[in-house]
Order: C-alpha cells, then structure tokens, then sequence
C-alpha cells in the first residue's frame, strides 16, 4: 500500500527535482557563473540531475536528493547576493509549480465537471483524467514539502545557503567539512517527529485547503437500496456497496462517500438522522460512544487493514418491528496526528437491515 | 540517461572498493579499474592511476594514465598524472610533460589543465603566472576550486613584490565569500604588512584551526620570509620541518627559501 502512494509520487519527484536543480543552474548562468552550464545542469532529463545514491535512499528511507548543482561564487558580481538569488531559485521554482500545479487541477475540474456530481467523462477519459489528477497531486505536493524542507538551514540543504546570505557578517559559504555530521542530523531531523509536527504538518493542512477535490462520477442509489441510504449531495466520491449479512443473505447495504471537509461530525450524522425521522424510524439505542464531535487522536482503534484507523459511531433505529442499524465511520491516516489536518474523511453508513428488503 | 545506470551498476563496487580502503586492504587497483570501467567517472580512472602507483610503482602508472589518455583524449587524466608528478614526485618537469602530451593528442577537457599549469606557473617558465591567472579569471565556466587557486597565487604574487593593499584588497574579497585556511593564512600575513597586528593574530588562528602543524608553520615561515624577518622565518621553518614537512615540498611552494634553510642535521624532520 505504502509502495504504491510511493510509487504514484516517484513521476511528481521525478518533475519537481528536475525543474529545482535546473533552475539553480539557469539563474546561476543569468548571474554570470556558467559553470553548472558546463556540467549540463541546465537540462530538463532527470537524469542529469538524479544522485544515484540519493534516489536509492528515497527507496530506503522514504526521501532523496538530486546532485547538488556546483556553482562558482567568483563568478558573480554581488557574490552573496546572487549566492542568495541563486540558492532561492530552487525552492521559488518548486513553489511556481505548486501554483502551476493547482491552476491546473482547478481547469480540469473545470473543463470535466458538468454539474455537481456529474462528469462529461467516457470510461477512458476517466481513466486519463485519474491518471493525470494523481500526476498533479503528487506534483504538488512534491514541490510543497522540496520548497519547504530545502529552506531548513541544515547542508546540504538549499536553506545552508540562504540563510548565511541573509545575515550581515555571515560568510556567503558554509563550511562544507563535516560533509557526513550534517547528513546525520539531515535524516534524523528528517525521520524524527518533529519535522511531520511543527513543520511539514501545518505546511500540508495548508495546502489541503487550496486543493479542489477530485471529481467523481456520483453513483446513484441503486434501486433496492433503502431510500436511508443516499449518500450526501456534496460528497466528491460514492460508493454503494452490498454484502452479506450474518445469515449468508446479501442484506448489509453500505454507502461510502468521502468528504473534503475534514469533520463535520455533527452535520452528517445530523442529516442522516433527520432522514430517517422523516420516514418514520426512531432511535432505539446508541452504543456507548463519545459523541464524534468530541473524538480525539487517542480515541481512535486500529483499522482492519492495519493502514488506517478509524472512528465509529453507531446507532440502532427501529421502525415497525423491523430494526436498521447504521454506522458511521471515519477512516483515517494513523500517521497524521491531529484529526483536523486529515486530506479527507471518508465516511460509511452500514446498515443491516433484512426487514426492509423481505 | 545512460551515464545513471552506469553509476547504479557501479554503486556496489564502488561500496566494496570504500570497504576495502577503510579495512586497509591493499591492491585495489583493478577493483578501481573495475569501477572505472562500468561507471566511466573520471574520479575512478584517477583512482585507478593512484592506486596502481602504489601498488605497482610509478613507471606503470605512467605507462597506464598514457595509454588512457590516448585512448580516451580526456585532460583530467594529464591533469591526475601531472598533480601526482608534482605533488608526490615533486618533479615539475615530468608534470609539465603530461600538458604537453594532452595537448599533443588534442584532447577533451583542456581548461582543466588550467590549474596544473597554474601550480607550475613558478617552475616552468613558458607558464607565465599572470597569463595564467588571467586565463582562469576571464572564464566564467571553471569550478570554484581553480578561481580560488587563481585568486590565491594572485595574492602570493603581490605578496612577494609586497603590493600588501592590493593583496590585501583581494584576500577581503575572497573572505567575504568563503573561509579557507590559505586565505586566512595569507590575510595574517597582509595584516601584519600593514600594520594591524590584531586583525593578523586572529587570522592566523583561524588558519592554524584549519590546516596541518608542518604546513601551518610553513606558511608561518613564508610570510615573516616575504615581511623581510629572515630569522624568525629560519626558526619556523626549521619547526615546520621538525613536524614533518618535506624540505621539497618547501622548496617546490618557494624556491626562495633555499636562502634560509636550515642546515639539514639541525632540521630533523623527514624529506631530505
């Protein structure tokens, strides 16, 4: 599971190293040090700018690196101050391909969607649209977490360079012995907790909350599922699904649907609730849950696939002797800490309820 | 595309051949030309020459980095074979060779020979420093290292003909972008020049941080040499030799001080 998000991010680290090692070598040329043009850093191909060991380690450790692009300060007029123009052309440019890369994800929305839950899509067009959806979101995010984590002031990072130019006094080059101490401290701050908290959890919050949500044809309610069980119009993606019930009877009905807004507890529980008051069923029993409004981090329990964990709330509804059950879960990453921070929730009404369908 | 899978291949020689050389292990000559041979980085073919020096003496590096360099047309590999000449023959002569022999068979990569002829410049008289320093500080497509080597004989050439503000004037420029200690070492001795003993103490001790006893004391030697303090100069010298330094390497970094050798038996030290 993890390799396959891996592997769906390898083509947007692929892109967004590229543009960065590149664009360090064409602002170093525009500053009058052709050296990096020399060593044909100025080069869209990958491979140009992939370090082989820091690709391996992307593999081993879950980040890389791309070769550093080699600049000669004597070279420039203003050496601290193009050192500095040059150094931020990396991280500038990961950011222009944040932006670039969220232009683009609305102007699909925009030329794919109909109307709200509708998509012009055949099939195949689906298929693309996915595939190219999946391309900018990595790529986005990619460029966010290299523009952010290379302004952190460690070598060999992009931030060892900048921020010496920044202060008065402070010599243009850091110190480059100690090469191997600095690359230590690298991947312990990089593996450590403190990283994902203080820096790259807020920095994905944020960026989560300019993303539009990828479309999806909204399935419609089949024709033998409980009325109950249509899912909310705003949801980005919807799936019903039937299993069997504990008898061997194909009687448990499930709607799935994901959410952008990260808890709205109370609203959908709300809604589900007064849906079936109007069609005359009344609450039985609740299970002794806290209120999902009140969930926090410790409350959740691991997920049956061990990837995610997953809050419950559930609820027993009766209506002429017959009972329908509904449960409401919330699926969630078990590596983000704070539930608000959550990309999505994604939601499931389970409903057992072999009455309605005899 | 090609030249990454090349390294990729490489990558478990290359991990082996960094076993063995912290294990100490000897003969690591063909595991270089191994890694050379699959990867094609130039770092691996002067590995390879080097390794083959030690292993199998100089007469077959010689014949081996030859044999390359015709085959291959790439001046880094003169460039090797002449800084090795230099720096471990202490034989200018034999280095100058490997320029001509690049150039004779046209190769690739010719500007790197820029920096030998630089650290020849003082040997060989048709490389006059100043022409050379001006071919390396008009280009602007050479890495740091050679403007900085360039920036760094300037200096010592206005040292020697004690030009001290302009001396000092590029020593300022080349701190404000970087901390070397030859740079610092040579700041010591323009402050001193001019009058600011403090400013000069302080870069001395930078300097000293960063470089070895013998050659600090060396450089110590050279400027109070240059300052016209012959015999506080003949005391540190003797001490650089004293910790280790090779009376040639003096010899090669200033034929001027044969003046102010000390005697070899007072010296001690190892390279006589």
């Amino acid at each position: 599971m993890k390799f396959l998000l891996f592997l769906s991010f390898f083509p947007g680290f692929l892109v967004a190293l590229t543009i960065h090692e590149a664009a360090h070598a064409l602002v170093s040329k525009w500053l009058g040090d052709r050296y990096a043009e020399k060593q044909g850093r100025i080069s869209l191909n990958p491979m140009r700018h992939l370090s082989v060991v820091g690709t391996l380690m992307l593999f081993v450790l879950g980040f890389g690196w791309g070769k550093p692009v080699p600049v000669n300060l004597y070279n420039y007029k203003h050496p601290k101050f193009y050192y500095l123009l040059s150094s931020l052309a990396g991280p500038f440019s990961n950011i222009l391909l944040f932006v670039i890369s969220i232009g683009l994800m609305y102007g699909l929305n925009f030329v794919c969607q109909t109307e709200p839950g509708k998509t012009s899509l055949t099939t195949l067009g689906h298929i693309a649209y996915s595939l190219l959806w999946t391309f900018l979101y990595s790529l986005l995010y990619i460029n966010m977490i290299l523009a952010v984590i290379n302004l952190i002031p460690i070598p060999p990072l992009d931030g060892s360079k900048i921020w010496p130019c920044l202060f008065p006094g402070m010599r243009a080059v850091f110190s480059g012995r100690a090469t191997w101490i600095w690359i230590v401290v690298l991947i312990m701050v990089m593996r450590g907790d403190m990283l994902d908290k203080y820096l790259l959890g807020p920095v994905i919050h944020f960026t989560q909350r300019l993303v539009p949500a990828m479309l999806y044809e909204q399935a419609s309610l089949p024709s033998d599922f409980p009325a109950e069980m249509q899912a909310p119009n705003d949801a980005h993606y919807v799936h019903y699904g039937r299993t069997m019930d504990a008898n061997g009877e194909p009687n448990s009905f499930t709607t799935y649907f994901g959410l952008d807004q990260p808890y709205p507890a109370a609203e959908y529980r709300c809604q589900l609730a007064e849906r079936l008051t109007a069609r005359g069923w009344s609450r039985l029993r609740r299970a002794d849950n806290k209120d999902p409004n009140e969930w926090k981090t410790g409350d959740m329990t691991e997920g049956e696939d061990g990837s995610y964990r997953t809050l419950m709330w559930s609820e027993q509804w009766g209506k002429e002797g017959r009972e329908f059950c509904f449960e409401m879960g919330y699926y969630i990453d078990p590596n983000s800490h704070i539930l608000n921070e959550m990309p999505f929730v994604e939601y499931k009404y389970a409903i057992n309820c072999p009455e309605i369908t005899k | 595309m090609i030249s990454f899978f090349r390294e990729l291949a490489a990558l478990p020689l290359k991990l082996l051949f960094w076993i063995c050389h912290f294990l100490h292990i000897p003969r690591k000559a063909s595991a270089a030309a191994l890694v050379w041979k699959i990867s094609r980085e130039v770092f691996w073919v002067n590995t390879w020459i080097l390794q083959a020096a030690q292993e199998q003496g100089i007469e077959k590096a010689r014949d081996l980095a030859g044999r390359l360099l015709e085959l291959h047309k790439d001046a880094r590999i003169a460039l090797q074979m002449g800084v090795m000449e230099y720096r471990f023959l202490k034989n200018p002569a034999a280095a100058g060779e490997w320029i001509r022999r690049a150039e004779a068979a046209n190769c690739n990569f010719q500007e790197e020979l820029l920096y030998l002829k630089l650290i020849l410049a003082d040997h060989i008289p048709s490389y006059r420093p100043e022409r050379i320093i001006d071919e390396i500080l008009l280009r602007n497509d050479l890495s740091m290292e050679y403007s900085r080597a360039a920036r760094l004989v300037q200096a010592e050439l206005w040292i020697r003909r004690r030009e001290w503000q302009k001396a000092d004037d590029l020593l300022n420029a080349m701190l404000h972008i970087e901390s070397e200690p030859q740079i610092h070492i040579y700041k010591w001795m323009t402050s001193l020049a001019l009058n600011q003993p403090e400013q000069g103490q302080e870069e001395l001790l930078i300097a000293r941080k960063g470089l070895p006893d013998h050659r600090s004391l060396f450089f110590e030697a050279l400027g109070m040499f240059y300052l016209g303090r012959p015999a506080e100069a003949r005391e540190l010298l003797a001490r650089s030799i004293h910790q280790g330094m090779d009376v040639r390497d003096i010899l090669l970094g200033e034929p001027a001080l044969a003046s102010i050798l000390p005697p070899p038996e007072t010296a001690g030290g190892n390279g006589r």
